[in-house]
């Protein structure tokens, strides 16, 4: 059995050379990682899902397609849904929402027969894949982590799941969006990728006095 | 930290911002003369008062338009530019003289 690893492919995340100790599986055409060798679960994980299928659409018709297709509409900007079958929308603006695919959905959603769904006149792509990286911070002591590197305040009560924010962290743009998955609450952060390794280390950084590690998508899909 | 009121995002710091330059009235691109259309682009009135202008919320992308005091740079209102802008502007393409067209033949 050929050990999936991310130079079998040619689309890569952009941090791939971080992730030496992992273990991956085949994903959207490329290797997501699924957990750090030789370590037990964190108090807090990082994990890169820049690899996960996810597409990008805005226009004054973009809201009226999503409806049409039986997806979750997300009602105001700055919010997002998540469905059961696992596709998260994000809505980022008046008339501009992101379509991703979580960990649990990206093997069987076909995202880009949705993408093809919803597009028509009134409707223009966004591309948020290859220009952005997609890290997940899931566990204890979000908010904690998060006040050291970022202005706005992520605690619960001002800041509850089904929230984003778009806003700096760590000195670079990002959207930080909270959502759950298996009962964990999570942060999917997105931030330019030509910083996306500066970003990754400084999050471990800020993450190291809260016994924050990287890991891989299993942190994410399995319960506490 | 100066704290600017982004209609979208709410009240940030200025930081996240970038400015855009005032807001004014675009000339006819085709019949303005070219000291009008740099007049447009590139000099500003610099008056002391309150001025227009638009802004950039960097992390997200967003413009708006902020009216700003210049003398006590204090930011008196933020809003939508659909508040002023009400349907797409478009530009029409300028008819290349047929002299240009017989050299690119």
């Amino acid at each position: 059995m050929t050990v999936i690893k991310p130079e079998l492919f040619h689309s890569r995340s952009f941090i791939y050379r971080k992730h030496r100790q992992a273990e991956f599986a085949e994903v959207n055409g490329a290797a997501q990682t699924l957990s750090y060798a030789g370590q037990d679960d964190p108090l807090t994980g990082l994990i890169d899902l820049s690899v996960l299928p996810r597409f990008g659409l805005r226009g004054p018709q973009a809201g009226e397609a999503l409806i049409a297709a039986g997806l979750l509409h997300p009602q105001q900007p700055n919010s997002l849904t998540v469905s059961d079958d696992g596709v998260m929308i994000l809505r980022l603006g008046r008339t501009e929402y992101w379509v991703l695919a979580l960990p649990n959905a990206a093997a069987e959603r076909d995202l880009d027969a949705l993408q093809q769904q919803l597009s028509g006149p009134g409707i223009y792509p966004v591309y948020c894949h290859d220009s952005y990286t997609w890290l997940a911070l899931a566990g204890e002591n979000l908010a904690d982590i998060m006040a050291k590197v970022c202005a706005v305040d992520l605690r619960e009560d001002s800041f509850a799941p089904g929230d984003l924010v778009m806003t700096s962290l760590a000195r670079v743009g990002g959207i930080i969006c909270h959502h759950q998955m298996a009962g964990k609450p999570v942060f999917s952060i997105f931030s330019d990728s030509a910083s996306a390794g500066y970003l990754w280390d400084a999050l471990l950084d800020a993450m190291a006095e809260f016994e924050g590690a990287p890991a891989g998508q299993n942190f994410l899909l399995s319960s506490q | 930290m100066k704290i600017i009121n982004c209609p979208l995002n709410g009240p940030r710091n200025s930081s996240e911002f970038v400015h855009g330059g005032e807001l004014r009235e675009m000339p006819d691109p085709n019949n303005c003369t070219d000291r009008e259309w740099a007049d447009y682009v590139f000099y500003s009135d610099n008056q002391i008062g309150v001025i227009t202008e638009w802004w950039l919320h960097a992390p997200s992308g967003y413009w708006f338009i902020a009216e700003r005091h210049t003398g006590s740079d204090e930011i008196l209102r933020t809003y939508d530019p659909s508040e002023i802008f009400t349907k797409r502007v478009e530009f029409s393409a300028k008819a290349e003289s047929s002299q240009s067209e017989e050299i690119t033949a």
